[in-house]
């Protein structure tokens, strides 16, 4: 049976091939202002697409959904020794400016993608948890 | 820095509050093509309020937003070694009959971080069997983080 892990504890799931549609989604408040976000979420690769196929349709498809929404720095590096690309992007909700870091990690058969947002004045608190997110990381090996 | 895991993963968070809003949510087909979920849902207690009350305003809701909710069974048992309450319910949607086991706890309930926890199986009420089996391996094998 295969485990199932939550923040809080573990438990094993029959054999039935469950598809976790789980998304994360954790909130800090922040000082006078809407609090910073960190959202997972979990896509099944699509055979024969990279993920950087994967990532530019997102962020082609984001810029037609989120007004103002920009990368501004594209990077590919491993995380925890899985293929990931890092962006960096700005984008407007609520009518005022916000700030996003992203990274996107092919992990054995799933897309997961880790996102940060909060308003663009605390850009340095988002940098501070995606960095501590992304820095730490570590898979399971069982 | 607090770790927090997720099913495939660990990774560190900055020492700053986080209110954990997550609701997990798995579903796996079953041989007549019907779908069997498990959800796992989590929220902060409220003021000082008992397992017990916790779980009579859960049904309380339930009763509002379903169509003929109704609560079967319930008993008082160990969750991985904390107290819980477990409950089987029916409700109907679109004609069809729902089948849902429900285990609620309350997590570190003596402190003031407490986590008023739901984990639950479901499915039609014609694939009780199979609800029951994943619900009862849950049951039987959960653990709790203990650092």
């Amino acid at each position: 049976m295969p485990n199932y892990y939550v923040n809080e504890a573990a438990f094993a799931l029959p054999e039935k091939g469950f598809a976790d549609r789980t998304l994360h989604r954790l909130e800090s408040p922040l000082a006078d202002t809407e609090p910073m976000g960190l959202e997972i979420r979990r896509v099944a690769l699509e055979p024969g697409k990279s993920l950087r196929q994967l990532v530019d349709a997102e962020v082609a498809a984001t810029k037609l959904k989120v007004n103002g929404f920009t990368i501004v720095e594209d990077v590919e590096l491993p995380i925890d020794g899985a293929p990931a690309i890092v962006l960096r992007a700005r984008l407007r909700a609520l009518d005022m400016p916000y700030y996003q870091r992203q990274a996107h990690v092919a992990f054995e058969k799933t897309w997961l993608s880790f996102i940060v947002t909060g308003p663009f004045a605390e850009r340095a608190t988002c940098d501070q948890t995606f960095e501590r997110i992304v820095h730490s990381l570590a898979w399971r090996r069982d | 820095m607090s770790n927090y895991y997720i099913n495939e993963a660990v990774f560190e968070l900055p020492e700053r509050p986080f209110d954990d809003k997550t609701i997990h949510g798995l579903e796996a087909k079953l041989p007549n093509g019907k779908t069997l979920g498990v959800l796992v849902h989590r929220r902060p207690i409220e003021g000082k309020k008992s397992l017990r009350q916790l779980v009579d305003d859960n049904i309380l809701l339930n009763q509002t937003r379903l169509s003929a909710y109704a609560v079967l069974d319930e008993a008082e048992t160990s969750i991985g070694g904390v107290p819980g309450i477990v409950l089987r319910t029916q409700w109907k949607q679109s004609g069809t009959k729902f089948y849902q086991l429900q285990a609620h706890v309350a997590v570190d309930a003596q402190s003031s971080k407490g986590t008023y926890m739901i984990f639950a199986t479901s499915g039609p009420l014609e694939d009780q069997a199979a609800c029951d089996e994943t619900f009862d391996s849950i049951l039987k094998t959960i653990t709790w983080r203990t650092e």
